[in-house]
């Protein structure tokens, strides 16, 4: 028996006036998995994880959990649950109250009620701290107490609000792979939206990149980072080098220079020749060497150093490349850092090249 | 522990003015009140609890303080019957339609009571509209009362007050953060639960600040029950007007005065010990 996806959205719209906030996007999430919904602030993201939960309507398309169709159905009756990025709690409820706020809208007894959100308290390790009110808690045990109410009547999707942005960068990262160890533990399907790179490459199991409402791109972390497909998945995740170039056979691409450069391209690339397009290499790809060296097997480019940048774990070097700035990433930093105005030979893989259409 | 710090000097002013307006005239009343009336003498100052005694002690002043009582109670739940509503559904308009709709709803404070009571002469009057329209339709054959009673007092006071519990609720709903709500909906509760368990536990706060304010006002106001009352509803507020216009017994008015603000502070800590224990005290 093959099992619907736990969310499924088919050529869903929203449109707020003149903008239209979500263009004809489909997607879904297994069951189990869990999938990061990734862009800019006004990609329509969040518009997207509203949808899901029933705060809005969508103009067309359809939304489904678990093959049941949800298009009208109000929020409390999809039998999801939610974190927000401002926590949300209730403000009147102690801890214990807030976690069972679920079970109690839902029927459950006093005691019954009492007993899972302490079970459900002690998944986020809060026990101790149920007779607390909110706002005597810190933003991470706020964060976990909305977890734990978001968890504690099993929902069947779980959804998740930019759930970290109040949370220092410290405390984020912890949140986060307990989020991810929780998420696989109680095997619960979730939607994650972040505007925040790295934090989509950390927990998701695939990424769905948005821009003006529409998919950018769709797949897992590495695929995403790796072999991006549109110049802007390139930009938005991490740091990335950009030069413009020219198809110019089955593995081949010509530089601005008139060099030529190999690239691992899929058959549709290949046949485009002589199409233009952009190549991308990531910046930790990038081996700087001196201006002579010209290894076997290898893409390069001459440039000089413009700048270099000590940040403790890894050194970027800022190379002029003809008119264009690369940036080189390297992990060694005991090694001594090229000085400016040094010429120098960009070196990367051929496998480590990307060619994004225009 | 909070260290006791000297007040800023901004608040200097509005500290002398309460010292000056408030506390002074209170103590100024307290004193007459203790001294004793005597026609012909005027005040004599041998002090004495007398005054507070006859008005405990006479059915009449008792009945008027009851009629007070009654009187600021329907207000009071009469404005919260009518403004909650109204300003739970002007906090979702949108902004433009909630600043118009708040301004409607605080525009009869920019009529004085006195005109406002006025017009509810012509319209509750036996040849009035309403009165016109009930013989129209043939509902009554001749004119319905309505106005020179408590019915008439009740009502007046209840437009004239409605604008205190509808900003005071209003400004509790808009303290509500809206994912508040949407988490209590996602969690599993229909629109009547979060109403029942979210909405109304925290605007609790705005309702009874909103009903004390009513409830202060209604007790004290004598120009309402006196237009709408046409003096056959008598006022504790009504009384010490009397006793300080007419009959010129200051000492007696000054008591029943007083008796009229441990009234309305009796009613402030009941209200308060209330909303404590519905909140679950544990703030």
């Amino acid at each position: 028996m093959t099992s619907a996806a736990a969310i499924e959205l088919a050529s869903v719209s929203k449109r707020f006036g003149e903008h239209l906030a979500v263009d004809r996007l489909s997607m879904s999430v297994a069951e189990g998995e869990i999938v990061c919904l990734l862009g800019p602030s006004g990609c329509g993201k969040t518009t997207t994880l509203n949808i899901v939960a029933g705060f809005l309507d969508p103009d067309s398309g359809t939304v489904k959990l678990h093959g049941k169709p949800m298009n009208g159905v109000p929020p409390h009756r999809r039998n999801s649950g939610m974190v927000f990025q401002s926590y949300a709690l209730f403000p009147h409820l102690s801890v214990l109250e807030n976690v069972a706020f679920g079970l109690r809208a839902r029927g459950v007894g006093g005691a019954e009620a009492q007993s899972r959100a302490r079970e459900t308290l002690a998944l986020v390790r809060l026990d101790g701290l149920e007779a607390r009110m909110p706002h005597q808690l810190s933003g991470g045990q706020q964060q976990r107490v909305s977890l734990a109410r978001a968890l504690v009547y099993r929902p069947e999707v779980l959804l998740l609000d930019e759930p970290f942005s109040n949370l220092d960068a410290k405390l984020r990262l912890s949140m986060r792979e307990e989020v991810r160890e929780i998420q696989r533990k109680v095997r619960v399907s979730a939607l994650f939206v972040t505007h925040d790179q790295e934090e989509a490459l950390h927990i998701a199991d695939r990424i769905v990149v948005m821009n003006h409402g529409r998919i950018e791109q769709l797949g897992t972390p590495e695929s995403v980072y790796f072999r991006p497909e549109t110049r802007f998945v390139a930009d938005f995740l991490g740091a990335a080098n950009f030069a413009p170039v020219a198809v110019a056979g089955d593995a081949l691409l010509e530089g601005p220079g008139g060099e030529r450069w190999r690239a691992t391209l899929n058959a549709r690339q290949g046949a485009a020749a002589p199409a233009r397009g952009t190549l991308m290499v990531r910046p930790e790809r990038v081996r700087l060497l001196a201006e002579g060296d010209a290894p076997d097997n290898a893409n390069t480019v001459p440039g000089r150093v413009l700048r270099t940048s000590f940040l403790g774990a890894h050194r970027i070097t800022e190379v002029a490349v003809g008119d264009l700035l690369w940036r080189v990433r390297e992990a060694d930093t005991r090694q001594a850092a090229r000085t400016a105005g040094e010429a120098v030979r960009l070196a990367w893989a051929a496998e480590d090249t990307v060619f994004l259409h225009d | 522990m909070t260290r006791w710090r000297h007040p800023p000097l901004v608040v200097l002013p509005a500290l002398v003015a309460i010292l000056a307006l408030l506390a002074y005239p209170l103590v100024i009343t307290a004193v007459i009140s203790l001294a004793e009336y005597r026609a012909g003498r005027g005040i004599i100052y041998d002090l004495s609890l007398r005054n507070f005694a006859r008005f405990l002690g006479d059915p009449y002043y008792l009945g008027v303080l009851w009629t007070t009582l009654r009187i600021s109670l329907l207000v009071t739940l009469g404005c919260l019957v009518l403004g909650y509503p109204f300003a739970y559904w002007t906090a979702r308009q949108r902004p433009w339609l909630r600043a118009l709709l708040l301004f409607a709803a605080l525009a009869p404070l920019m009529v004085s009571v006195t005109i406002r009571s006025l017009g509810w002469i012509v319209i509750l009057a036996d040849n009035g509209p309403i009165n016109g329209l009930l013989i129209w339709t043939g509902l009554v054959e001749r004119p319905v009362r309505m106005i020179y009673n408590e019915f008439a007092v009740v009502l007046g006071l209840i437009e004239a007050l409605l604008p205190f519990m509808v900003l005071s609720v209003l400004t509790s709903l808009q303290g509500i953060q809206p994912e508040v709500l949407r988490a209590a909906a996602i969690a599993g509760a229909p629109p009547r639960l979060v109403f029942l368990r979210v909405i109304l536990p925290l605007t609790l706060p705005g309702i009874a600040a909103g009903s004390l304010l009513v409830f202060a006002i209604a007790a004290s106001s004598f120009v309402t029950p006196r237009i709408l009352g046409g003096g056959m509803t008598k006022t504790v507020a009504n009384l010490v007007v009397e006793q300080f216009l007419v009959t010129l017994n200051w000492p007696f008015g000054a008591a029943i005065g007083l008796l009229l603000v441990a009234l309305v502070l009796g009613v402030y800590t009941i209200q308060h010990v209330l909303v404590r224990r519905l909140q679950g005290n544990r703030q």
